[in-house]
């Protein structure tokens, strides 16, 4: 194994770096954060790479092209982590990117364009109320407003950028033109099982699902538990429980249309009280826009008929609405060449999960390989990935770089 | 002084505009500005509804005595001191948002039935008595009716007076803080038999047009602890065929407890009151759930027979779904059968008055129910709107509240007059 040893060691490395001892905890603009950037800033250099922060505390590591200052192909994923989170999540494609630099160095490969390799500073959103904050700063769409958003410490964005030693004044100054990106690859841990059943140490992503998120919330009629017969109830945790095996039904019988009622609250809540309100959470994923659109209107008219049925009164509140984003052809083409090349299979999926490459997608087109993680585990300090897959995954990148390089010189 | 003329008695009606004076003038003790009452047990407002209660029944001729855990006894002499009282009363204390009546109407009318056969100078054969039970509510204190259960034995004062408040003072502490820790033995107070009026606190009086309840018994109560254990995983990567969703578990369990309910209809209810996923979030597949389940019947075998079949139901659910359900029963009162002789002397005082009446279960726990293990015992409901209570909005009419004094007036009669042997004993 040439590339996995090596990526293991500083996967190791970086996990040592955590806010809470016998954790891996890294959040934004921390401590942590900071002392894992000195790390990988350090390890971009050895590789060749010169290496600036941007304003909003992305990572860029960066080889020259033969025209100096040209557009780059770009490599990349993020630093931080969910609290008490795995090493995979992450640092493994900024690691295994900078593994690719190493490897075209040693076999004295030079490729007809730069090469960056990105360290987005936030994708998991623990800190602060909103996700992706690294790669929609890095794409030129991040909400100015977000800076005044506070974190569970009363700290807001901007606050804590000055306290990190960024300057949120200049966060424009972060956004890359589409001019300057040739195209965003990003290796990743599956988070789900799909490699592992079909058993495949990778997989080529097609697209990341588009995700609607909602509140529903059920008003109906607290009573005594003793006093009110079971026909005059208007019991708004008994309709809750119809709508989320309404959610189940809907969902279960579509390929990587995924619902999860991941909230619930019952009001009152006391033992002898009939709940007279209850209120839960939609998280609503496909990999096709009208798909999920389709179960969501199914979904809505069930519990609405539900609620009907039930004499509660129905409300939705829609939170959040973020549409797929697929997969750029002509990259998951290289991607699938490059897979083929190790004698594989190809396993096409959707992203379940939310990635960089959504927010990179305003500026670049962008495509994802897969690694198998065992049990589909992650956010968890379970979460695992072998040697081996490790290898293969690192090879098929750094094939597809090469790849995409011989395409640009044709 | 007074005569037991039954051509006088059978005509004596209750005072309902004074009944509803006291229930108003009480109302104001802890009185809350959206019409209900929050007086905890206990607390300086309970002090002073006490006090205006002592005072009321001494102007009422009553002696008043308190027992240790702080529960008053208004007595009014019959003709044979030899003969144990008829006993009859509720609760003063409220829960933190309660109403006008739970509780209130049963001690209130009480003093309205010694008030009435005072103006109609009338002496009954056995003594009467009104009695104020301490903490009926269980807000402040736990358990709920904590004195009647005492009073029939099921706790002794010691283990009552060391219960703590979320605060941390102690039953003992809070009754010397309003002056009322008695000095007579809790239960050394004979009752030969006690009735307590009370609003029904449930719909179906109300729907069916009755105004009087004659209260059969109490039905038992099981209370269960349910976790379900499943798998946590992500929201977005996890197809729906390989989740093991803890709240999947949960809302089918939710539904077949309603059905398993509805199969004994109309008695039987089954309630799923509090449910909460542990370390929720929106993008989780829920992986373990915590939840309660309420289930009452008046038939102790039909709690049996549901509580198999909620066990049967887990048992499936878990096993097709590949995840644990423990549900772990914590409680079980048995139904409690009130006694039929004083139930017939409602039904027969109801029936007298001419108020359309119907037999009935009380679905919720009272002092009667307590009582009834060691004192012959029987309740009366009157109709509450919309089966609403402890909220502030509760209410019930001054017509209704004025036929169960009536009723309860009644019923008192018959008991302290009945030749001796009649009286039922235990």
């Amino acid at each position: 194994m040439i590339f996995a040893p090596g990526i293991q060691e500083r996967l190791d490395a970086l996990a040592a770096i955590t806010a809470e001892p016998g954790a891996i905890t890294r959040l934004y603009l921390t401590p942590e954060q900071a002392r894992a950037e000195v790390l990988v800033a350090g390890w971009m250099r050895e590789a060749g790479m010169t290496v600036r922060q941007d304003a909003i505390g992305n990572l860029i590591g960066r080889i020259e092209g033969p025209e100096p200052g040209g557009p780059a192909l770009v490599v990349g994923s993020h630093l931080d982590t969910v609290r008490n989170a795995g090493r995979y999540d992450g640092p493994l494609g900024v690691i295994t990117g900078i593994a690719c630099v190493e490897a075209l160095a040693r076999d004295g490969i030079r490729l007809p364009h730069a090469l960056e390799v990105v360290a987005f500073a936030d994708e998991e959103g623990v800190r602060f109320p909103a996700t992706l904050t690294g790669s929609r700063a890095f794409a030129g769409h991040l909400d100015p407003a977000l800076l005044d958003a506070a974190d569970a410490d009363g700290t807001t964005l901007a606050a804590a950028m000055r306290d990190y030693g960024l300057d949120p004044s200049t966060i424009a100054t972060a956004a890359r033109r589409p001019d300057e990106i040739l195209g965003y690859l990003e290796l990743h841990i599956e988070q789900g099982p799909m490699l592992e059943t079909a058993d495949l140490p990778v997989g080529v992503v097609t697209a990341i699902s588009g995700a609607s998120r909602l509140e529903f919330t059920l008003t109906g009629e607290a009573g005594h538990a003793g006093t009110v017969a079971m026909s005059a109830r208007r019991d708004a945790l008994a309709g809750a429980a119809e709508c989320v095996l309404a959610v189940e039904a809907r969902c279960s019988g579509e390929a990587h249309l995924v619902g999860t009622v991941g909230r619930i609250e019952a009001l009152p809540g006391a033992v002898n009280t009939i709940p007279g309100l209850a209120r839960f959470s939609l998280d609503l994923r496909a990999p096709d826009d009208a798909q999920r659109r389709a179960a969501l209107a199914d979904i809505r008219a069930a519990c609405k008929s539900i609620a009907d049925r039930r004499h509660l009164d129905l409300g939705i509140r829609l939170l959040h609405e973020a549409e797929a984003v697929p997969a750029d052809l002509v990259l998951t083409a290289l991607i699938r060449d490059a897979v083929t090349a190790e004698g594989l299979p190809i396993l096409a999926l959707p992203s379940g999960a939310g990635h960089d490459g959504m927010a990179v997608a305003a500026v670049a087109p962008i495509a994802m390989l897969f690694v198998r993680c065992r049990n589909g585990i992650s956010h968890n300090p379970a979460e695992f990935a072998s040697l081996p897959d490790i290898e293969t995954g690192a090879r098929v990148l750094f094939a597809t770089i090469n790849g995409f390089g011989a395409r640009s010189r044709v | 002084m007074a005569e037991t003329n039954p051509s006088k008695t059978h005509n004596l009606r209750a005072n309902g505009a004074r009944l509803w004076a006291t229930i108003l003038e009480t109302a104001a003790f802890g009185g809350t500005p959206a019409g209900g009452i929050n007086r905890l047990t206990l607390s300086a407002e309970d002090g002073r509804v006490r006090d205006w209660f002592r005072e009321a029944c001494e102007a009422a001729g009553l002696t008043v005595s308190v027992d240790a855990l702080g529960t008053q006894y208004a007595l009014r002499p019959g003709r044979d001191m030899s003969r144990k009282p008829v006993a009859f009363g509720s609760h003063l204390d409220t829960q933190p948002t309660g109403g006008k009546f739970d509780g209130v109407l049963g001690v209130l009318a009480g003093l309205e039935v010694m008030r009435s056969l005072n103006d109609a100078g009338l002496e009954t054969e056995a003594p009467l008595m009104v009695v104020n039970w301490t903490n009926e509510e269980g807000s402040r204190f736990a358990p709920a009716m904590m004195a009647s259960a005492a009073y029939a034995g099921e706790f002794t004062t010691v283990e009552i007076l060391a219960k703590r408040d979320a605060a941390g003072i102690t039953v003992a502490e809070a009754l010397d803080a309003i002056g009322y820790r008695g000095a007579e033995d809790v239960g050394a107070r004979k009752i030969g038999a006690f009735v307590e009026l009370h609003i029904e606190q449930g719909p179906i009086l109300e729907a069916e047009g009755k105004t009087i309840g004659v209260v059969e018994g109490g039905q038992g109560i099981m209370w269960f602890d349910g976790l379900i254990t499943g798998f946590e995983s992500h929201a977005g990567t996890t197809p729906m065929p390989r989740r093991r969703d803890a709240l999947l578990a949960l809302s089918e369990f939710a539904l077949a407890a309603e059905r398993i309910a509805l199969g004994h209809a109309p008695s039987a209810v089954a309630t799923i009151g509090e449910a909460q996923i542990l370390a929720p979030s929106r993008n989780v597949v829920p992986g373990r759930v915590a939840f309660t389940v309420d289930v009452r019947d008046p038939s102790s075998s039909t709690l049996d027979a549901m509580e198999a079949s909620l066990n049967e139901a887990a048992t499936e659910i878990a096993e097709r779904r590949r995840l644990e359900i423990a549900l772990t029963r914590i409680w079980r009162k048995e139904p409690v059968p009130f006694d039929p002789a004083i139930v017939a002397a409602v039904d027969e005082a109801a029936e007298s008055l001419g108020h359309a009446r119907r037999r009935i279960i009380s679905g919720a726990g009272h002092d009667a129910c307590n009582l009834a293990a060691t004192v012959p015992t029987a309740m009366i409901f009157v109709p509450c709107k919309d089966g609403v209570s402890h909220n502030e909005s509760e209410s019930a009419t001054p017509g209704d509240c004025a036929a169960g004094a009536d009723v309860l007036l009644q019923t008192v009669l018959r008991l302290a007059n009945a030749p001796r042997a009649e009286q039922p004993a235990r």
